[in-house]
């Protein structure tokens, strides 16, 4: 699954709930910083199974 | 006064030390020489501690006269990246949030290398918070490559890269959260040392990412590393990620053969993964000959996509370091250069979920990587895709665009050591990476030392104009 870049709205939502004072300027930065997220994003889900059985099997083998 | 041989390893100086054939004011005058004449060009250097260092340099003389000798590096001038604490001196992380900031305690693993003799000739740039750089908009500019001073160093450790390479210190000290020990190391043709996570203390280091961060040495070969690693290794109550293990004789470790060690080549990193470039390809085909010809058992190792260590480590990382600078990139934003704020900001986009999400995959990498290890003692990969690039090239999300070689051992806390595997057509230093076993330390050092003594390139020196 492809994680999508968030958009103009998400990252200025992002901001403002951070505390992060939305210029032009710093949602800029922030914008290019998603299009980059989204791509570590995706790479990070490649090959982790998110099910929730897989957490199951996950919780107890740490736990050996 | 006598005279110091150009560029001379630790084990040199300490020989002539020893032997009374140099003290550590003649070695200690010959690098603030050399800093004088080639600072103004590399920017290594961005506090400088020259009398203070005489004066120690004068009671280490003093003391080796008396018969006080500390060992090898005893009377040897290091420089220290400007993220580790240094009592009375200023410690900036190169960041005007920290511009003025004088701690009162230094930090233990340079503590530990002063009490075994070594003399501080000052703190070394760094990139901000040991994140952005290369970056402008900094309190202080940043190093140059002595190879040629229009390129890169590598980051974050910039500083010790460029002041080792050009004998201005003898070693320093780096961190490494994402390789920047090991990418300077590579740049700059120099040998650094990414020791196992928790074997060197972290405490009164600048953090970046709390379980991803690692302290180790900077110098010119492998021997060096196994001196510096012996001063500045062991546990430390006060880190809490400080391991108690025993501490081995790594300079001791160095004088066994190689003969019989098994290295696994993770080929695909560098040939499927994020392609290198041809002369780093071929320098390091050449490598894997020496090491079979030093009678390593050589073959194929496979682990998971490059790409997904990156992602795991730099979403671990750009949570962490959000973490510890969420407030102040919050109320004074514009005290961060441009390329740490733009990187660290991404740390506000990661949920929490995404977090987890990638610890539980580094707890995967970290199992798969301990399953290989049990095929091979050492795992051999490149440093970096090329030679170093013009340092105007380089952007603020570099890092991100391209999946760092180095970033797996980061994940793992694994050793990795980076030596010099040759130059390019421009001369260039060029780097690969040796990964062995946690806590294992001594014998990626070894594989290390008998590599760059099989071969010819510990022999050049970069010459700056």
């Amino acid at each position: 699954m492809t994680r999508p870049v968030l958009s103009e709205a998400e990252i200025r939502g992002l901001a403002l709930r951070a505390g992060l004072e939305p210029t032009e300027g710093r949602l800029a930065e922030l914008a290019e910083g998603a299009r980059h997220l989204a791509v570590m994003l995706t790479d990070l889900d490649r090959d982790l199974d998110r099910s929730v059985e897989s957490a199951v099997i996950f919780s107890a083998e740490r736990s050996r | 006064m006598n005279t110091v041989p150009n560029f001379p390893t630790i084990a040199e100086a300490s020989d002539l030390i020893a032997r009374g054939e140099i003290t550590p004011v003649d070695l200690t005058q010959h690098c603030l020489s050399r800093i004088a004449a080639q600072d103004g060009v590399l920017h290594s250097f961005l506090t400088f501690t020259g009398e203070q260092a005489l004066q120690a340099a004068e009671q280490a003389t003093a003391e080796i006269r008396s018969g006080q000798y500390k060992g090898p590096l005893h009377g040897i001038p290091v420089g220290i990246k400007d993220i580790f604490d240094t009592a009375g001196v200023r410690t900036t992380g190169n960041s005007r949030l920290l511009e003025e900031r004088v701690p009162s305690e230094t930090a233990e693993s340079v503590k530990r290398l002063e009490a075994a003799g070594a003399i501080v000739l000052g703190k070394l740039t760094t990139h901000e918070f040991a994140l952005g750089g290369p970056s402008f908009d900094l309190p202080w500019p940043p190093a140059r490559n002595p190879w040629d001073k229009a390129r890169f160093t590598g980051g974050s450790s910039s500083g010790t890269g460029a002041a080792v390479a050009a004998g201005l210190v003898l070693a320093g000290t780096g961190s490494d959260t994402g390789g920047s020990i090991r990418n300077p190391a590579a740049y700059c043709g120099i040998t650094g040392l990414k020791p196992t996570y928790g074997l060197v203390s972290r405490r009164g280091v600048i953090p970046l990412a709390f379980s991803l961060d690692h302290v180790g040495p900077m110098a010119w070969n492998a021997e060096d590393c196994a001196i510096m690693l012996q001063a500045m290794a062991g546990f430390d109550a006060r880190d809490p990620g400080s391991a108690s293990v025993a501490i081995p004789d790594y300079r001791q470790a160095l004088a066994t053969g190689v003969a019989g060690l098994r290295v696994g080549i993770i080929r695909h990193f560098h040939e499927e993964d994020r392609a290198a470039e041809p002369a780093m390809l071929a320098a390091f085909e050449d490598a894997v000959h020496v090491l079979t010809a030093l009678g390593c058992k050589v073959s194929e190792a496979r682990l998971s996509p490059l790409s997904q260590y990156a992602a795991c480590g730099n979403v671990i990382m750009l949570s962490e370091a959000y973490a510890i600078h969420e407030q102040d990139l919050r109320d004074r934003p514009d005290m961060y250069g441009y390329a740490c704020r733009a990187r660290m900001s991404i740390g506000a986009m990661i949920t929490a979920a995404d977090y987890l999400r990638a610890q539980r995959r580094r707890t995967e990498l970290v199992a798969e990587t301990a399953a290989a290890m049990h095929q091979f003692d050492v795992l051999l990969t490149v440093t970096a895709a090329s030679e170093a690039p013009e340092i105007t090239q380089v952007g603020p999300f570099g890092s991100y665009e391209k999946p760092l070689y180095t970033m797996p051992a980061n994940v793992t806390g694994s050793p990795t050591i980076s030596v010099c595997c040759g130059y390019s057509a421009n001369g260039l230093p060029l780097g690969m990476q040796m990964s062995g076993r946690p806590f294992d330390d001594a014998t990626v050092l070894r594989l290390a030392h008998a590599y760059e003594t099989a071969t010819a390139w510990r022999g050049k020196r970069p010459q700056v104009m």
